[in-house]
């Protein structure tokens, strides 16, 4: 089992709907996003490189690779940062994390993990989204768990039925009949990074 | 409160390793209760959501399906909904200003002293004055059929006698497309999902990937079927990004645009003639003498021998040599001008239209709205010979006071080349259904006289009552009760608002969910149930289908629906017959399901509460096309290239004695201030746009965490080559301003924006400035005819802000 992500970059419009969606889901701290919108363009979010009228400005979608060989859990020296084999995902145990943020240093994708605060705060006085939502320790990292609480009930992560564009697809790689695999071999695709060894679970459709 | 329940039975554990949850980490999940409701600010959809309910707290809202999978999603603005029902901003009971106006002191009060008051105040009023001095504004802040827009209060202003204002925002667009298509105001595009079936989408001022993706979804997977697009826009928006051909142009120049196309579509002979002939009038001939149609009742005695259903149209038979009715002739004449026997000359409408386009060429549409004449001529060409042209557009062209004239221009564009009542063809962006709930009835079908008095333009409300008059007549206005509405917020030139209406009104009660732009300068606020704390209904827009919105949770605090306020009011102010004490949601919903639509339908409230979504126009798997799947709701029948009757929205008194004549014939007028020869280009060089942003819904959400995290504060965006020119770098503060007034946020340079443009997105309150407000320096001026804001026809400059 490998479970991952497709993200059409074709389709993505950088709504930010399903950084939103994995927020509320999730019960998300302030200033914690699992899932983000990268602009690929100018350094500002939403802005071209170039100049008008010739400017460019495309998006993608960015949060925990889930990769085969991830960084984070080699540099992990409590374990909290491990590989799920059943599941085939990268997880983070708030529980065994010490937040010394050397997962943070070893991860090449920066934004996709977070030092939750000591206090974490949230935007409301009440727990949001699912009923077993993870826990935020503040002190630890933490990051995108696939909605493993959604998964256990057979249910996709939060981020992919809320996506407006339908720019996510999710499932197992290790299945030739699920719908990103077949994306996989139908459409043109890329890693993010691929020369860092970490094996991505996240496909990006060009 | 009925819904289903899901999560009952324990967690199971499949990871590996079971990390520990949180607050609830027992075995059993608790219970959940899911229910059924639909997301309606005025982003001109419904998206159906289901809203997840755990210890009577609303905790989750997620997409719900619609029964045709392409109009099921929702945005972030939709899912964050929740922060604003808990927001520590909500209003949680009446309050009473105590200090100056706007100076935030408030009291508390109960409902009894508020309703009390209201009606006090308001009796005051009508005794001195009469009802019509007082206003009952609202607007597009809740799209509900029971609380919001059309809900009961509208039935108090009718049976007090009371002003009901006529809203001025996006009348334009409509407008100019009524004098070609005969569609109202509002019903002039196609459904969504009928840009599957064009060969061209041209995205005209319009960035549905920011305001409407459930819009751009459709388009996205047209493109995906191989349908070429072409955006056409001052900005290059995300959407532009997205298309095949970006076409900048100038802003308020689109009307001049699309005749120059239409001029070079004639000249290289690229006219749908069949089309022409066919489907429009095209043929129909016009009277020199009275500017109006040779028609039936022209002659007496032809009238009086047959018996048309119909005073029906004249056109000149070639076959014959002269007139025949346009039914009936052999060979109907496209061009040339005839004299009829008493001598009157008259002209085919179509010979009308073309001798005003001769009047614009190919050359200065290029000086005057920017791209090279190549790139008209082949946009131009590609219209015309394309299988199925759809224009996407929305209010982009409308914010102008020139805008009625842009959009009258394109749909000519359209009718020449025979792009309508075909599949793929027309406009889309804003599709509102052929089906109607009794709105009006639960307004006016009341036990007492009831009169709807809405011919008044609210855009001239704060000229009213700064003067106390409209058109030279005493007409006093004292007080207003807003609902739905930020009137602050939204209404253009916003100085006019806080210097000319607050200091002469004196009474102003703001139903709102929290203190924005209006409620801040009340004097009375009366708190509201937000769209998941009672039931509602929706008919939605840009969707064919009736939803049903479930309450999930119990009204917040000591919020109330506006149907129990309007209840409240109406029967202090001595009106219990039309708001009987024991009427709740049920009563007055069902005074919406009297009409024959509903009827037509099978539609009653207990089928949309069983069913909770229900399709009500249209066909599954055929999208909805005027004139297609539904014959024009013009006189004729027919595509007009001619207006033979042009009429104001709204007929308030104004004099268009003068420009009556040249209202017939489609043509172009300079917009009133942004345009290339203003005498204000010098002192201001920018045109100010205010792009609409993805984070707000007009001044919805502005205040919502989640998408402040990702969007933190107003932003002034520009081209940097006029940063660098004012010596302004990116995340300066400027201020940006004109005569009008002013407003200092911080500066992006984004090359998306055109040199000569600058734009504020919209929708934030004016304490989000750290001065002035960006509603502050927009164009008053509307036009009589559309009597529509003009928001985007306005100059402004900006400055590195040293405050």
């Amino acid at each position: 089992m490998r479970c991952g992500f497709v993200v059409d970059t074709q389709r993505c419009t950088g709504c930010h709907t399903c950084s939103v969606a994995c927020r509320m889901e999730n019960n998300l701290p302030e200033g914690v996003w699992w899932t983000r919108v990268v602009t690929v363009g100018g350094e500002r979010m939403d802005t071209p490189a170039g100049t008008f009228p010739n400017a460019a400005m495309s998006y993608y979608t960015l949060s925990c690779q889930h990769c085969a060989n991830p960084a984070c859990a080699a540099a992990c020296s409590t374990g909290a940062a491990y590989r799920d084999e059943t599941a085939g995902t990268v997880r983070q145990d708030a529980w065994a994390c010490t937040g010394c943020g050397a997962c943070l240093d070893a991860c090449p994708y920066p934004g996709v993990r977070t030092l939750v605060e000591e206090e974490p705060r949230y935007s409301l006085p009440f727990a949001v989204g699912d009923a077993c939502a993870p826990v935020h320790r503040g002190g630890t990292v933490e990051k995108c768990t696939m909605c493993a609480h959604r998964l256990e009930r057979g249910l996709e992560p939060a981020c992919v039925g809320a996506c407006p564009a339908r720019a996510r697809f999710f499932g197992d790689f290790d299945d030739p009949a699920s719908p990103v695999s077949r994306l996989a071999v139908e459409r043109r695709s890329r890693l993010l990074s691929p020369e860092k060894g970490t094996e991505p679970s996240v496909l990006y459709l060009v | 409160m009925a819904a289903r329940s899901e999560g009952e039975g324990a967690v199971a554990g499949g990871a590996a390793r079971q990390e520990r949850r949180g607050r609830d980490d027992g075995e059993t999940r608790p219970q959940e209760q899911v229910f059924s409701g639909v997301c309606r600010p005025n982003c001109m959809y419904a998206c159906r959501m289901s809203a997840h309910v755990r210890d009577g707290k609303l905790v989750k809202l997620e997409p719900a399906p619609y029964p045709e999978e392409g109009y099921t999603g929702c945005c972030a603005k939709g899912l964050s909904y929740i922060e604003r029902i808990y927001s520590p901003t909500r209003i949680k009971h009446p309050l009473r200003r105590v200090g100056e106006r706007g100076s935030g002191a408030w009291q508390r009060v109960s409902w009894d002293e508020a309703v009390s008051e209201i009606a006090e105040r308001f009796q005051a009023v009508i005794d001195e004055f009469g009802p019509q001095a007082i206003v009952f504004d609202t607007c597009s802040g809740n799209y509900g059929y029971v609380n919001g827009i059309y809900s009961p209060l509208a039935r108090l202003a009718c049976v007090m006698g009371a002003l009901k204002p006529a809203v001025c925002y996006d009348y334009a667009a409509g407008h100019g497309i009524h004098r070609v298509l005969g569609t109202g105001d509002w019903n002039y595009c196609n459904e969504p999902n009928s840009v599957i079936d064009a060969s061209l989408v041209v995205i005209w001022g319009t960035n549905p990937v920011f305001c409407a993706p459930h819009n751009w979804r459709w388009i996205q997977q047209a493109k995906e079927g191989g349908t070429r697009t072409v955006a056409l826009d001052p900005i290059k928006s995300a959407t532009a990004h997205r298309c095949d051909e970006y076409v900048p142009v100038t802003p308020g120049n689109d009307g001049y645009l699309a005749l120059a196309m239409a001029q070079h579509v004639v000249e290289k002979g690229l006219v749908d003639e069949e089309f022409l002939r066919e489907k429009t009038t095209a043929v129909f001939l016009v009277r020199r003498d009275t500017r109006k149609h040779v028609r039936l009742s022209d002659f007496a005695s032809a009238s009086a021998a047959g018996n048309p259903p119909q005073d029906a149209f004249y056109v000149w038979d070639k076959a014959s040599g002269g007139l025949a009715l346009a039914d009936e002739a052999r060979d109907p004449a496209l061009e040339g001008t005839f004299a009829l026997d008493d001598g009157s000359l008259v002209d085919t409408a179509y010979t009308l239209l073309k001798r005003e386009l001769a009047h614009y060429s190919v050359a200065r549409a290029s000086e005057l709205c920017g791209p090279a004449p190549e790139t008209i001529e082949a946009l131009a060409e590609e219209i015309a010979t394309s299988r199925a042209v759809t224009v996407s557009i929305t209010y982009g062209l409308d914010h102008y006071v020139n805008g009625y004239l842009s959009t009258w221009a394109v749909a000519i564009l359209l009718a020449l080349t025979g792009n309508f009542a075909k599949p793929g063809a027309g406009f889309t962006g804003m599709f509102l259904q052929p089906f109607a709930l009794n709105f009006l009835g639960q307004w006016t079908e009341a036990p007492e006289p009831a009169t709807l008095r809405s011919n008044l333009p609210s855009g001239l409300l704060p000229d009213i009552i700064a003067t106390q008059t409209l058109e030279g007549r005493p007409f006093p206005v004292k007080a207003m009760l807003s609902y739905s509405s930020n009137p602050v917020g939204n209404y253009a030139s916003q100085r006019a608002y806080l210097d000319k209406v607050l200091p002469n009104l004196d009474f102003w009660v703001v139903l709102d969910m929290e203190l924005g732009d209006s409620a801040r300068f009340a004097d009375l606020v009366l708190p509201v149930t937000s769209w998941y704390e009672s039931c509602d209904i929706r008919v939605a827009y840009n969707n064919p289908y009736t939803l049903f919105q479930e309450q999930a949770i119990e009204p917040l605090y000591e919020s109330k629906p506006e149907y129990e306020i309007a209840g409240l009011i109406g029967r202090a102010l001595g009106h219990e017959r039309s708001f009987p004490a024991d009427y709740g949601f049920d009563e007055w919903a069902s005074l919406l399901f009297t009409n024959d639509a509903a009827r037509e339908q099978g539609l009653t409230l207990e089928r949309l509460r069983a069913e909770k979504v229900v399709r009500t126009s249209g066909k599954p798997g055929k999208p909805f096309v005027r004139g297609l799947s539904a014959p024009w709701p013009t006189e004729s029948g027919r595509v007009q290239l001619y207006c033979e009757n042009p009429a104001p929205r709204l007929d308030y008194g104004q004099d268009l004695s003068a420009r009556e004549p040249h209202e017939h014939v489609v043509h172009y007028r300079e917009p009133a201030e942004c345009g290339p020869n203003s005498p204000l280009r010098g002192k201001y060089p920018l045109v100010f746009l205010q792009e609409h942003s993805r984070f707000r819904v007009h001044t919805q959400w502005a205040r919502t965490p989640a998408l402040r995290e990702l969007d933190p504060e107003p932003l002034a965006k520009v081209n940097g080559a006029d940063a660098r020119a004012r010596g302004v770098r990116d995340g300066d503060m400027v201020e940006v301003f004109n005569d009008r007034g002013h407003a200092v946020v911080r500066c992006l340079v984004d090359e998306s924006i055109a040199p000569g443009v600058l734009s504020i997105p919209k929708g934030w309150q004016r304490d989000q400035f750290v001065a002035g407000g960006y509603q502050e320096m927009t164009q008053p001026a509307m036009d009589p005819y559309p009597s529509s804001f003009a928001y985007y026809d306005t100059r402004v400059d900006f400055r590195k802000w040293e405050g």
